[in-house]
C-alpha cells in the first residue's frame, strides 16, 4: 500500500471511479425523482386494520381500526359503507379511521367495509379503502348429563360445539355436575356430593389442574352466575343441615385475585340472603332481590354501594347492555332504566288473535325487541295451555318455537350474546319425562336443546343436553 | 511521518500524558469539594438549553463508549492474535462474492458502528482492501445479531421496517465497496496519518510481544478514536438544542418530506445502531415505513458522530462522496417502501 502513480497517472486511473461514481449518483437521482414523483401521486393506501372477531359478535361498540399509511384528512360517515348493513359511527385521527359498531355483529358472516375518497393531509390525491373481515363462528357449551337409568359410574360431561353440527368436544367430565359457568379461561362447575352437598371447580380450558374453590362450608349451591368480562362469579349458598349457618345467602369470587369466597353483606352487616340474582352485562355491579322482594343494584367492588331499585313480584334478566332490568308486577312485565329509573310496561301480545299470558323475556338490544315465552289457552285441546317462544317487537308477535302437538314443555330459553340465535331447552314429551333426581336443578332426562335464528326463526341445531353458556 | 508518531508513541505512557490526567483527576475532586463545602449558595444549576447539550451529548458518550472499547479490543484480536491466513483464507476470492461475505462478518463481530470503525482500520492494517473495509464498516452496524434482534422485537420479523433495514444495508454497503473498489490507488482514500500508520512494519516480526503490542495497539486507538467521539457526540448534541425535533416530526407523514425529515433526525441524533430501532419505535405511529426505514439504514452509516469518527480513517472527500451515495441510496430504499407498503 504505497504512493507510487505520478499525477498524471492518477487522473487516468481514477477515471473509472470517476465515471462510476457519477453514473451510480446520475442513476440513483433519476430513481429517487422517479419514486418521490409515484409516492406524491400515489396518494394515502390502507396498510393494516384490525379488529376482535370474536368481541365483535358478543358485544356493541366494537371497532374496526383501519390504518393508512400516512396521515389522512377527516373521514365522514358518509363516505363509509358497510355490507351487511350495519349501524356504526366514524373517527378518524392521524392515520387511523376507527368504525365502532352500534350493535352485535353476526356470527361467521364476512363484513365488507368501504371508504371512498380518503385523501392524505398533503395531497388531494383521493382513494378507496376496502377491508373485509369475517366475523367468530358461533360457539357454546352445554351439559350433558348422563342417564340415571343406565347404572354404572356414568359421568355428566360439559361439551364445547358450534351450530354447524358435529359432536363437540367434552371439555370436562364429573359426577353430578349441577350447573356451570364459563370464563374466557376457564369454567366454574358447581357438582353434586354423595351427601348432596355442593362443591366448586374451576376447570382450565387450557388443559391446566383443576382447582377446589373452598366454600365457606358444608352446604349446597345454587344460581351460579359469571360476568367473564369483570372476572367475577356469583352463586346462592345455603348451609348444610339445621346449624348452617347461610340460608341462600349471597357469594362472590373475584377470579382476578385470590379465589377467596366472600359474602355479600347487607345494610345490617350481614350476609345478604336473596331469593334471585344476576351481574349486569360485562359489569362488576349486579342486582338482587331480597326475600321481601326488594331489588338492589350493588356493585361488588364498592362495598356498602347497595341502591333500592324498589319492590318487585319477580326479578327478570338484564339487557344486553345492562342497561336494561327486567321485572315483574302483578299486571306483567316491566323494563326499568337503570340510568333514570323509568319504568315501561312490556305486555305480552296475542298469538294469531288468541290473549297471550307472558312469562320469562329476554330484551334483545337497547330497544323493546325481545323473545318471550308465553302461555296461550289452548281451546282445542281441553282446559290446557300450550307454550311458545315469540319475537316480539313494537305491535307485532311471531312464534319462534312451540312444542309439537303440544305435548311438551319450554323448560328455559336463553338469546346469543349477539341476539342472533336462541337456544330453547324443550322437554319434549312431558307426560312420559322422567327426572334425572338430582336435588339440586334436578332436569327431565329427555330434555333437549334447540337452536333458532330469531331472524328467520329456522332451527338450526339441537343438542341432548341444557344450560347452555354462549 | 507516520514512523515518527509510532516510535514517539512506542516509548511508553507520556509525562505530559500523567499530568493530564492528574490534572483531570483532581480538577473533578475539587468540584465536588467547592460543591460539598458550598451549600449555603442554595440551589444552582446550568440553563435548561446547556443542561440539554449535557445531557444528549453524555448519552451518546455513554451509549457508545462501551461498543467503542469492544470495538478497539475486537480490532487487536483481529490485528495481533488471529494469524492473517485465518481470515484471508475464508474469504473467497472473487471481490463480488468476497464484499458478499465481509458483509456479514458483523454476525461474529458485534459492536455498533462506532466500535466498527476501529476494527475496520485494524482490518486494513490486516491487509483488507480501503473497499473491502468500507463494506464491512456500513454492513456490521446493521448486519449484527443485536441490531437483527432488535430490530425485529420493534418492529416485528415480518415487518416492511425490518426487511428494508437488513437488505438496504446489505446493497448499500455492497454498492460502496463496488464503487470504490473502481478506485485504482486505495491508499489515497485513507487520511495521511492513517495511511502512515498502515505503512508501518509489523513490531511483532522484530521480537515485540503480542500482549506488548496489544497494550501499544489500544492506547493508539483509544487516543485517536475517543477525541473523536467526544467531539462527534458534542456535536450532534448542539445540534439537537439547536433544531427543534418538532419542525422535523411535523413532515413525519408526508411520504417524500419524511424520508428527508428522518434522514436529517439521523444524522443529528447519532443514536447506535443496536438501539436505534427502540429509540425511533414511538415515532413508528407517526411517521411512514419508509421513512423509519431511513433512518433504519442511514443513521448507522452516516451521521455526526460516525462522520467525525470516519474522518480518522478516510479523507474529508471520501466522506462527500460516501455520503451522498448513501444518502441517495437510502433515499430510494425508504421511498420504495413508502410506494409498496
Amino acid at each position: 500500500m504505497t504512493h507510487t502513480s505520478t499525477e498524471a497517472e492518477e487522473r487516468l486511473g481514477r477515471s473509472p471511479f470517476r465515471r462510476a461514481l457519477a453514473v451510480t449518483i446520475a442513476v440513483l437521482v433519476v430513481l429517487v425523482a422517479a419514486f418521490a414523483g409515484l409516492n406524491y401521486l400515489q396518494g394515502p393506501k390502507l396498510s393494516s386494520a384490525t379488529i376482535d372477531a370474536s368481541s365483535a359478535v358478543a358485544k356493541a361498540g366494537q371497532q374496526l381500526r383501519l390504518f393508512a399509511n400516512q396521515n389522512i384528512s377527516a373521514v365522514k360517515k358518509s363516505q363509509v359503507t358497510i355490507t351487511p348493513a350495519a349501524p356504526f359511527s366514524v373517527n378518524s385521527s392521524g392515520e387511523i379511521i376507527a368504525v365502532q359498531f352500534g350493535t352485535r355483529l353476526s356470527y361467521d358472516t364476512q363484513y365488507r367495509v368501504t371508504v371512498k375518497s380518503v385523501t392524505s393531509l398533503y395531497q388531494d390525491r383521493p382513494q378507496t379503502f376496502r377491508y373485509s373481515f369475517t366475523t367468530a363462528k358461533a360457539q357454546f357449551y352445554y351439559l350433558d348429563r348422563a342417564d340415571p337409568t343406565a347404572g354404572g359410574d356414568q359421568l355428566d360431561s360439559i361439551v364445547r360445539t358450534g351450530l354447524s353440527g358435529g359432536r363437540g368436544t367434552v371439555v370436562y367430565s364429573a359426577p353430578h355436575i349441577q350447573e356451570f359457568v364459563v370464563f374466557p379461561q376457564l369454567i366454574a362447575v358447581a357438582t353434586l356430593g354423595d351427601d348432596k352437598t355442593g362443591s366448586l371447580s374451576l376447570v382450565s380450558l387450557s388443559g391446566g389442574p383443576v382447582e377446589q374453590v373452598a366454600l365457606p362450608g358444608s352446604g349446597t349451591i345454587g344460581r351460579l352466575e359469571a360476568s367473564p368480562d369483570a372476572g367475577m362469579l356469583g352463586f346462592l349458598f345455603t348451609g348444610a343441615g339445621p346449624s348452617g349457618s347461610y340460608s341462600s345467602d349471597l357469594m362472590l369470587v373475584d377470579l382476578t385475585g385470590t379465589h377467596v369466597v366472600q359474602p355479600v353483606l347487607g345494610l345490617d352487616s350481614r350476609p345478604l340472603g336473596v331469593a334471585d340474582w344476576q351481574f349486569l352485562s360485562g359489569s362488576t355491579s349486579f342486582v338482587a332481590q331480597t326475600f321481601d322482594q326488594t331489588v338492589l343494584l350493588i356493585d361488588a367492588k364498592k362495598p356498602g354501594s347497595s341502591v333500592p331499585l324498589g319492590q318487585y313480584a319477580e326479578l327478570g334478566r338484564s339487557s344486553p347492555d345492562g342497561k336494561t332490568l327486567i321485572v315483574s308486577d302483578v299486571f306483567g312485565k316491566i323494563a326499568y332504566s337503570l340510568a333514570d329509573g323509568k319504568e315501561t310496561r312490556l305486555p305480552a301480545l296475542p298469538i294469531a288473535g288468541a290473549g297471550s299470558f307472558g312469562g320469562d323475556l329476554e330484551l334483545l338490544g337497547s330497544g323493546n325487541a325481545r323473545v318471550q315465552q308465553v302461555a296461550v289457552f289452548d281451546t282445542s285441546g281441553g282446559n290446557s295451555y300450550r307454550s311458545y317462544l315469540v319475537y316480539e317487537q313494537g305491535t307485532t308477535s311471531r312464534i319462534l318455537f312451540q312444542t309439537a302437538n303440544g305435548k311438551g314443555s319450554i323448560d328455559g330459553f336463553s338469546v346469543s350474546p349477539n341476539g342472533q340465535y336462541v337456544a330453547v331447552n324443550v322437554v319434549p314429551d312431558v307426560a312420559s319425562s322422567v327426572s334425572d333426581g338430582y336435588f339440586v336443578n334436578p332436569k327431565s332426562t329427555s330434555i333437549t336443546t334447540v337452536f333458532i335464528d330469531i331472524a328467520t326463526g329456522n332451527l338450526v341445531r339441537s343438542v341432548a343436553g341444557f344450560d347452555e353458556s354462549w | 511521518m507516520g514512523i515518527r508518531v509510532a516510535e514517539s508513541r512506542r516509548s511508553g505512557i507520556r509525562t505530559p500524558t500523567v499530568v493530564g490526567l492528574a490534572v483531570g483527576v483532581v480538577g473533578i475532586f475539587a468540584v465536588f469539594a467547592v460543591r460539598a463545602l458550598t451549600p449555603a449558595l442554595g440551589k444552582w444549576s446550568l440553563p435548561n438549553q446547556l443542561q440539554d447539550l449535557l445531557t444528549l451529548s453524555i448519552s451518546v458518550i455513554v451509549e457508545s463508549l462501551p461498543f467503542v472499547i469492544l470495538g478497539i479490543l475486537l480490532s487487536i484480536i483481529v490485528q495481533v492474535w488471529i494469524p492473517d491466513r485465518w481470515i484471508m483464507r475464508i474469504l473467497p476470492a472473487n471481490p463480488i462474492l468476497r464484499r458478499g461475505v465481509i458483509s456479514f462478518l458483523g454476525i461474529f463481530l458485534p459492536v455498533c458502528e462506532c466500535g466498527n470503525v476501529p476494527l475496520a482500520r485494524g482490518l486494513i492494517v490486516k491487509g483488507f482492501t480501503v473497499s473491502e473495509s468500507m463494506t464491512f464498516l456500513l454492513a456490521a452496524p446493521i448486519l449484527n445479531p443485536i441490531t437483527i434482534i432488535t430490530t425485529g422485537q420493534a418492529f416485528g420479523f415480518d415487518s416492511w421496517v425490518f426487511v428494508a433495514r437488513l437488505v438496504g444495508g446489505f446493497v448499500i454497503a455492497n454498492v460502496i465497496g463496488w464503487l470504490f473498489s473502481k478506485h485504482p490507488d486505495q491508499d489515497s482514500l485513507l487520511t495521511d496519518r492513517f495511511a502512515a500508520e498502515c505503512r508501518m512494519p509489523d513490531p511483532h516480526e522484530h521480537g515485540e510481544t503480542r500482549w506488548k503490542k496489544s497494550i501499544e495497539l489500544f492506547t493508539r486507538e483509544s487516543g485517536v478514536i475517543m477525541p473523536a467521539l467526544f467531539i462527534g457526540s458534542l456535536v450532534a448534541g448542539l445540534v439537537q438544542v439547536a433544531v427543534p425535533r418538532a419542525v422535523l416530526l411535523n413532515l413525519g407523514s408526508n411520504p417524500v418530506w419524511s424520508i428527508l425529515a428522518m434522514m436529517v433526525l439521523a444524522f443529528v441524533i447519532s443514536v447506535c445502531s443496536n438501539v436505534d430501532s427502540f429509540f425511533i419505535l414511538p415515532f413508528a405511529s407517526t411517521f411512514m415505513p419508509g421513512s423509519i426505514s431511513v433512518f433504519l439504514v442511514f443513521g448507522p452509516i452516516i451521521d455526526i458522530k460516525m462522520l467525525t469518527l470516519m474522518r480518522t480513517t478516510f479523507t474529508a472527500k471520501v466522506l462527500v462522496q460516501l455520503t451522498v451515495v448513501v444518502a441517495l441510496l437510502s433515499a430510494l430504499i425508504g421511498l420504495v417502501v413508502n410506494y409498496v407498503a
